[in-house]
């Protein structure tokens, strides 16, 4: 069974993405998933809002391909991408990224490499927002580092 | 009745630092044989890490652009 990648405009519940993805995946063996959290810190100090703006069909557009590049790439049963977009609290969850598989190692790696385009590639605009001010994020050194392993 | 070219514009959406910056949504006068590059400098930004689309698909700064199109501009992404 296949799960669409979703961007969701509300909160969503990791645990219910968790059982949702092991529903639909009867003949695995290991199942990996990844949540993202906003922080309550950023640059300019505390944040009280993270803020995701999006494009109105691209976004989307680049959760599928991301999600079918893992399917692809990887021996895995089912793949499961669910981003939310508008503004996040401290602490809730922005992004579930999610495998399911025969064996671990392709549910590890297929989590691994979900995460590192969605940071890199996933087409949203983050923005932190707090008392010091806001402030656009874009992705670190690192992101890019991780996103080239994979090439 | 023909259009002057005074009445030639595109429109011009901007997101994420980009919007903040110039403006949500943009008219720009074009000439007929204008590209992307042009929109780009007339807007007022820089050469640097920003991607230009138009219908959906990126497009190079030499890409053409017509009066009536709609050009966006996109700052680095970041998900997760």
């Amino acid at each position: 069974m296949r799960l669409p990648s979703r961007l969701s405009e509300g909160a969503f519940d990791p645990a219910t993405e968790l059982a949702a993805l092991t529903d639909a995946a009867p003949g695995a063996g290991a199942i990996v998933s990844f949540v993202g959290l906003a922080r309550a810190e950023g640059a300019l100090g505390p944040v009280e809002q993270l803020f995701l703006e999006h494009h109105p069909r691209l976004t989307q557009h680049s959760l599928d391909q991301i999600a079918q590049a893992a399917r692809d790439r990887f021996a895995v049963e089912v793949i499961s991408v669910v981003h939310r977009c508008g503004a996040v609290a401290p602490g809730k969850p922005i992004v579930f990224a999610g495998a399911a598989a025969r064996h671990r190692r392709a549910a590890f790696e297929a989590a691994d490499y979900l995460m590192d385009r969605l940071k890199t590639e996933a087409m949203f605009w983050k923005r932190e927002d707090g008392p010091g001010g806001s402030l656009w994020i874009e992705p670190t050194d690192a992101d890019r580092a991780d996103r080239q392993r994979w090439e | 009745m023909a259009e002057s070219p005074a009445s030639a514009t595109v429109t011009v959406r901007l997101f994420g630092r980009l919007a903040d910056q110039f403006g949500r949504e943009l008219n720009l006068p074009v000439t007929d044989d204008c590209c992307v590059g042009e929109v780009r400098r007339g807007v007022g930004m820089p050469e640097g890490k920003v991607r230009a689309c138009i219908g959906d698909n990126m497009v190079t700064d030499a890409h053409p652009v017509r009066a009536g199109d709609e050009v966006e501009f996109f700052p680095p992404v970041s998900g997760g």
